[in-house]
């Protein structure tokens, strides 16, 4: 990566400028990965010491939240998912070959209805989120919750924009499924 | 004359887009990836399980947006953060 002489001083308008705005999706992201504060205190933090020490692959002016999200995603998998006791799995096989399957020709997997899911309320809708694999997971805060385009998504989780577009498409599935057992628990379905 | 031929001769329509073509659509178009285009929508309006669908995956995107409410950021962590960066100015 082209690398960007800064001087201290710009180094630190940089910083503060472009990269500390985006602190709350950050610490959100980072709480939403590892359900725990002080995790994602520490998931935080280290992520902005990593960006500060390679500050210098960082173009001014360029896309600040993708990159701090790659960097924050990197050190989850490589510091913190090693801890995890049981590390989450993705076959990701069965996800590529999901796409294109039949199965995407089912229109509606579940009973779910729009106008259910305006009845539920805040509290299942995340813990629906967070009940889903950890990558599955991810794909959805990146998108739905931070707008993320899908180029920006392949390149923060480093896997080609079809493998983005499988995984978003299996993760709102098992979501509404999740949130159709929510549903018929409350009995808003049956 | 079936069901989809006369709601095809009602749309003035002979060139339309195909059901599981709609359903690949459907989470480009949700997510902005892709306009809606005018073959898209007039499927939509023939199409009660593609335009269930559409409805719902619209409506738990911005249910999502909504009610996942952000973590709040715990005191003391951006001070931390800065104090750090400018311990390694000095340092």
């Amino acid at each position: 990566m082209a690398k960007n002489s800064y001087t201290e001083k710009e180094k630190q308008q940089v910083f503060n400028q472009e990269f500390m705005p985006h602190v709350n999706s950050m610490y959100n992201f980072a709480h939403r990965l590892t359900f725990d504060e002080d995790d994602a205190k520490d998931l935080v933090q280290d992520t902005f010491m990593k960006a500060f020490r390679f500050i210098e692959s960082f173009e001014k002016g360029t896309n600040a939240k993708a990159w701090l999200f790659r960097i924050l995603k990197n050190s989850f998998i490589n510091d913190f998912r090693k801890k995890s006791k049981a590390p989450s799995k993705v076959d990701y096989q069965e996800v590529e070959t999901y796409y294109n399957s039949d199965e995407v020709n089912t229109p509606i997997t579940t009973d779910l209805r729009a106008e259910t899911v305006h009845d539920l309320i805040g509290d299942e809708i995340s813990n629906a989120l967070n009940s889903l694999d950890v990558d599955f997971r991810t794909v959805i805060i990146l998108c739905d919750l931070e707008g993320f385009k899908y180029d920006e998504m392949a390149k923060i989780l480093d896997i080609p924009i079809g493998t983005v577009r499988s995984r978003l498409h299996r993760a709102r599935i098992l979501l509404k499924e999740k949130l159709s057992e929510y549903a018929k628990q409350m009995g808003y379905l049956r | 004359m079936g069901l989809k031929e006369f709601l095809n001769k009602i749309a003035g329509r002979k060139e339309r887009l195909s059901h599981s073509e709609c359903l690949q659509m459907l989470n480009m178009v949700i997510d902005e990836e892709m306009d809606e285009s005018e073959e898209f929508k007039s499927h939509l309006n023939v199409c009660m399980p593609c335009y269930e669908k559409y409805k719902l995956d619209k409506a738990l995107k911005a249910m999502l947006k909504a009610k996942c409410c952000r973590a709040e950021v715990p005191d003391g962590l951006v001070e931390d953060i800065k104090s750090k960066i400018s311990g390694n100015i000095i340092s």
